[in-house]
């Protein structure tokens, strides 16, 4: 069940004056707390998404090249190259690559006509 | 009447590609698998190719089996949980990875994605606008 805001602020009128003090260092700890990790997730999806669209320019490239192959990239740079996925991954792994991007090569020449 | 919307993500995708692609990130226990995928309104689940599956450590055939229909036939593809994040909106959800290592899509359908988020579109400018869903 959901506490509503209502529900909270009647709870606080009810609380005794010393309570009062150690309830407004619970409310800023956790708005910390909570910027922190918000500014966190924030630098991760810029770096993810930086990683990505460099990624994403070198397959546009490549994928001549690479046609039918599974990659991981690192950004711009080639991690791994295989006929199989697995195997690309775990070479990323190996090279200390904890979030791998994988990428099939397929041709996409054709516009795909839904389901 | 007008209703006004308002989305914690924007995300410019690029028009030149076939399909609207989104980069994901797929977690399982301590593995991890980022890749692309297609939003796709049309697909009942999120449905991604099986290796995706293999590299989070899963064994495919033990999910939950489903067949699904296309416009040109069938094919099957099993069930698992996994953390889904797109554009670090994150999702304890259900997907399913195909049987068949020969599909090579990755789709973000509407049960376990589009049900879980706030989706605005506007394709003409290549842009993609994202919440969590809060009632």
């Amino acid at each position: 069940m959901q506490t509503s805001i209502e529900q909270v602020s009647n709870m606080i009128r009810a609380l005794p004056l010393e309570d009062l003090s150690k309830l407004r260092e619970v409310i800023d700890e956790t708005e910390r707390e909570k910027r922190t990790m918000d500014g966190e997730k924030q630098a991760r999806l810029k770096y993810d998404l930086e990683r990505y669209k460099k990624a994403r320019k070198w397959i546009n490239e490549n994928s001549e090249k690479y046609m039918n192959k599974w990659v991981c990239l690192e950004g711009d740079e080639l991690v791994a190259v295989d006929d199989d996925g697995r195997t690309v991954y775990q070479t990323a792994i190996e090279k200390g690559i904890k979030a791998p991007f994988i990428h099939h090569i397929v041709d996409e020449s054709l516009p795909f006509g839904g389901w | 009447m007008v209703e006004t919307v308002s989305f914690s993500k924007q995300y410019l995708y690029d028009t030149l590609k076939v399909g609207i692609t989104v980069p994901v990130r797929l977690v399982l226990n301590d593995s991890t698998a980022v890749f692309e995928a297609k939003l796709d309104t049309g697909a009942a689940n999120c449905i991604f190719e099986r290796v995706h599956g293999e590299n989070l450590g899963l064994t495919i055939e033990s999910g939950e089996k489903q067949n699904f229909s296309t416009a040109t036939g069938t094919f099957t593809a099993y069930a698992h949980e996994v953390s889904l994040s797109v554009l670090e909106i994150e999702i304890f959800t259900r997907v399913y990875f195909a049987e068949d290592e020969s599909y090579a899509r990755n789709v973000l359908g509407r049960q376990g994605f589009l049900d879980r988020v706030k989706l605005g579109l506007v394709d003409y400018e290549g842009k993609l606008l994202l919440s969590a869903y809060e009632k």
